[in-house]
């Protein structure tokens, strides 16, 4: 285990997942439109980048059906160093090679054709995906720097809804992120809650927040998001008082508040069946019958009279 | 917070308001003071840049935790008022306007201050590239230790070197500085220059210090210095920290316009050269290129000079080469023994001038040289002024990748010794003093020393022999106090007398009658 | 009557104390023996006094490099 004591003068690495979900972003009733809030992004970022020099950024755009690095580019040029860019005296020179390198990559992103409005249906934008990139580009940078004492954290802004569908992955992603010790930051830019999300934030002690007026989000960004693992030692940032812990089943994909739960993998299921699709463990018993045996009781599916709503969740160990 | 910052934090803090609403208004020097704060400094700063209004004070305690919070905050608010960035007004903290739109204006690209240096629009004939940058910036630099260790290797430095090295007490002497007679101190130089064998510079204990240190702590301590010099010359502050910090800011391996530079600028540019901070390839060209020593300058993270060397190590293994390694982390070149021996990877003729301080070598090979650590070798550092904790910071940070597998990196034994060698330097300690002896009677002794204990100036005391040690600054005060005692003691004793007299007188008539 | 006289306290460590008694047996500069880590000594011999005790503490340590 890395020692986990943080000191004042660690990097930070900051992972921002943007989710540019076209059909949110230009529905008639966004208060905010993308290039209004990838203005305040940009500054938030540039603020993340100017607090140290050896701050690092990545940022990947979560698409509807797709997901990129927009900075650094992968197999692109490795940043800075190079003469490419058009230097601006106003600017600072790393900044601006982040701005551009996020604002062409999104510009690219959304002149490909559209996707079907079947997609939209399956999935809203690629959380799930983000978050692995994310997590895999922490990895890599933890491994290759020889100090270990970079401080890595993740911040997803989002406008989608959540897709239930996406619940298997996501779950996997906030484990491995609370396993590594890495906090997701999660800002709700409007719309109802990311449940979700909301988990994620909470099982890795990163910040959840759905701002009252997203058109405030840059101050939001800079006064909650901004601090450091340092900083959030002494500082009051914003708490969740309630958390949606309820889980999709995996077999419809669907939220449920009491489901069956397999004994052995501990997957969720909407209703019962003889055989867990996900581990292949037979279940010799019927459920919910007077006549089940105590095992059968232990083995699965909780009961409709208990009192928890929640399904309790599988933590890892 | 490493050295460097402590020292320009300190350097910035004794500037006037004034200076600081002009050096607010370029984003650059915004950027790289903002880059200096604490952590929670930078928050405040970060957290209120888009608020409006000012901060109720008591609305800026709500953001802290209790205790280690609030205390954090209070160090960040320190630090804030004494760079102007903060005032405190009617219970509201209000953000210095200037430097709440330059920031601004560097966070978001806008402006048009070009501060962040204006890159020439054609591309450059003879470009240089990091490799020739590194090893310019390292030569420049090196001469310059490689001159006050006083190592034949490298050129002489030039007359503006030399001069900031006499300045700032590294060196005393040299043989043709130039000191600019109008000012106070360079008037002191030169009468330490008259006292010295005119044409012998001789490094000083702070130049012996100054080489222990690692180079950004040193290219600091000399920018700060020329801080210093620059007032005298009638130069603009301003106009020299803004361009520090510029420099901070740039980008390696690009090349800037100096077309932009005010004649300020442009005279530091040239003195900025003989450093190895910027590189120009001939005087007034019209472009220049920041060296590593430049661009990491507001970073804090120590000079990786030479870290490109495995590219060029083969063609270049020349000795000047290896010595850079000195500041890369990875670079550690040092094997200490627990029996004291030392082995240094290394042929650089810099750092061996800098191990032979403190070790006694023995050995020298191609690429390694061995030595013991004694106690003479120890003491004769000593002598010169540096500490025992500088011998084992400088040991510390450059010992090989070997040793750091182990924790302490260093044998404790060694590190004790070298510790212990120190203390026993100072077995005596002698203070400046005033014996007070031969009391007359206990209380006199008393009362003296417990008003000296009051004062605190007693030193020693022993109430048997009632001998008290005064120390000089309170013998004046002591010794009328004793005074007093005294004739009030006469006194007394004339009034007792008196009195017997006087009673004597007044029995003898009743005996008679 | 009380005395006033000008010197120098020097604290020592009890071994360099018991140095200064012996070097104090060829020219005289110690003006009161305080106690077993103090004693009180004419101003001007503090330079001398040092280089004497290093002088003899040198004498004194093993060196490293003698050894081989």
């Amino acid at each position: 285990m890395k020692d986990s004591t943080i000191n004042e003068d660690d990097p930070n690495l900051l992972v921002i997942v943007i989710d540019i979900n076209p059909f949110e972003w230009e529905h008639p009733s966004a208060p905010l439109s993308l290039n209004e809030a990838l203005q305040h992004i940009l500054a938030f970022m540039n603020a993340h980048l100017a607090g140290r020099h050896d701050n690092r950024l990545a940022v990947i755009a979560s698409h509807v059906g797709a997901s990129k690095f927009l900075y650094p580019e992968l197999n692109g040029p490795i940043p800075g160093g190079r003469v490419g860019t058009k230097k601006d005296a106003n600017a600072y020179q790393v900044f601006k090679v982040v701005n551009d390198a996020v604002q062409s990559g999104i510009a690219k992103l959304l002149q490909d054709p559209r996707p079907a409005l079947e997609e939209r249906d399956v999935g809203s934008s690629k959380i799930a995906a983000s978050l692995s990139l994310g997590l895999c580009y922490i990895n890599q940078a933890l491994k290759s720097d020889g100090m270990g004492h970079v401080r890595p954290r993740i911040l997803v802004l989002t406008v989608s809804p959540d897709s239930s569908s996406d619940y298997i992955p996501i779950m996997n992603c906030i484990f491995s992120a609370q396993k590594a010790n890495i906090p997701i930051d999660v800002c709700k830019i409007w719309g109802k809650d990311a449940v979700f999300l909301q988990q994620a934030a909470h099982i890795t002690e990163g910040i959840y927040m759905k701002p009252s007026d997203p058109r405030g989000l840059l101050q939001i960004l800079m006064f909650s998001f901004l601090p450091d693992m340092y900083s959030r030692n002494y500082l009051y940032l914003p708490g969740q008082d309630q958390v949606d812990f309820r889980a999709a089943c995996f077999c419809h994909k669907k939220i449920v508040d009491i489901g069956y739960v397999c004994s052995v993998c501990l997957s969720i299921f909407c209703s019962f069946s003889p055989v867990c699709s996900t581990c292949r463990t037979k279940f010799a018993f019927q459920p919910l019958l007077p006549s089940a045996r105590r095992l059968g009781a232990k083995a699965g599916a909780s009961n409709p009279g208990s009192p928890r709503p929640s399904t309790p969740l599988p933590t890892p160990s | 917070m490493s050295k460097f910052q402590t020292s320009i934090h300190e350097y910035l803090e004794t500037l006037p308001l004034q200076t600081f609403n002009r050096l607010y208004q370029k984003p650059a020097t915004c950027l790289a003071i903002f880059r200096l704060l604490p952590p929670l400094g930078k928050q405040i700063i970060m957290s209120s840049l888009y608020v409006d209004t000012p901060i109720p004070v008591t609305d800026m305690k709500l953001w802290f935790k209790e205790s280690a919070g609030l205390m954090k905050q209070k160090e960040a608010m320190q630090r804030l008022k004494a760079l102007h960035i903060f005032s405190e007004e009617r219970g509201n903290y209000a953000m210095n306007a200037t430097f709440l739109e330059q920031f601004r204006n560097a966070l978001t690209g806008g402006g048009n201050s070009q501060s962040f240096g204006l890159a020439t629009s054609t591309p450059d004939k003879h470009h240089v590239d990091i490799a020739f940058l590194d090893d310019y910036a390292t030569k420049q630099w090196e001469a310059i230790l490689h001159f006050m260790v006083g190592t034949t290797e490298g050129r002489p430095p030039c007359k503006g070197v030399l001069n900031l090295l006499g300045r700032s007490g590294l060196m005393t002497g040299g043989s043709d500085v130039s000191s600019h007679a109008d000012s106070m101190d360079a008037r002191d130089f030169a009468s330490q220059m008259a006292r010295q064998d005119f044409g012998v510079p001789k490094i000083t204990h702070k130049g012996f210090q100054f080489l222990l240190q690692d180079i950004n702590t040193q290219v600091w301590a000399f920018l700060l210095q020329y801080l210093n010099m620059a007032e005298s010359l009638n130069m603009d502050l301003v106009e020299v920290l803004t361009f520090f910090f510029q420099l901070g800011s740039l980008e390696l391996g690009n090349d800037y316009s100096s077309e932009t530079l005010t004649p300020t600028q442009t005279h530091l540019l040239e003195d900025l050269k003989a450093y190895g901070i910027v590189y120009q390839r001939k005087r007034g060209s019209r472009r220049f290129y920041p060296t590593r020593l430049a661009t990491t300058l507001t970073s804090g993270t120590p000079v990786m000079l030479g870290s490109h060397t495995n590219a060029t190590k083969l063609a270049a293994a020349a000795a000047v080469r290896k010595g850079e390694e000195e500041e890369g982390d990875d670079h550690g070149f040092i094997i200490l023994e627990t029996n004291y021996r030392l082995y240094a990877y290394t042929d650089s003729p810099l750092q061996i001038a800098v191990l032979n301080l403190f070790v006694h070598l023995r050995d020298r090979f191609p690429n390694m040289v061995t030595g013991v650590i004694t106690r003479d070798s120890i003491r004769r550092a000593l002598t010169k002024g540096i500490t025992a904790e500088q011998i084992i910071t400088y040991l510390t940070a450059h010992a090989h990748a070997q040793m750091r597998k182990h924790t302490p990196v260093l044998p404790l034994t060694v590190v004790d010794q070298i510790r212990l060698w120190e203390i026993e330097k100072n077995r005596l300690r002698p203070v400046q003093s005033w014996l007070y002896s031969d009391f007359g009677r206990q209380q006199d002794f008393e009362s003296t020393l417990e008003y000296a204990s009051e004062l605190g100036v007693v030193l020693w005391s022993n109430q048997k022999r009632r001998l008290i040690c005064i120390t000089t600054e309170g013998h004046q005060a002591v010794g009328s106090y004793v005074r007093k005692l005294i004739i009030r003691q006469k006194e007394q004793a004339q009034q007792a007398q008196q009195a017997r007299q006087q009673h004597q007188q007044q029995h003898v008539p009743s005996i008679a009658s | 009557m009380v005395k006033a006289v000008k010197g120098v306290v020097v604290e020592c460590d009890t071994s360099v104390k018991q140095i200064i008694l012996g070097l104090n047996e060829k020219g005289k500069f110690i003006i009161e023996d305080l106690d077993d880590t103090h004693v009180f000594v004419d101003a001007s011999c503090i330079e001398q006094l040092r280089f004497d005790i290093d002088e003899i503490l040198n004498e004194n340590t093993y060196n490293v490099e003698e050894s081989k």
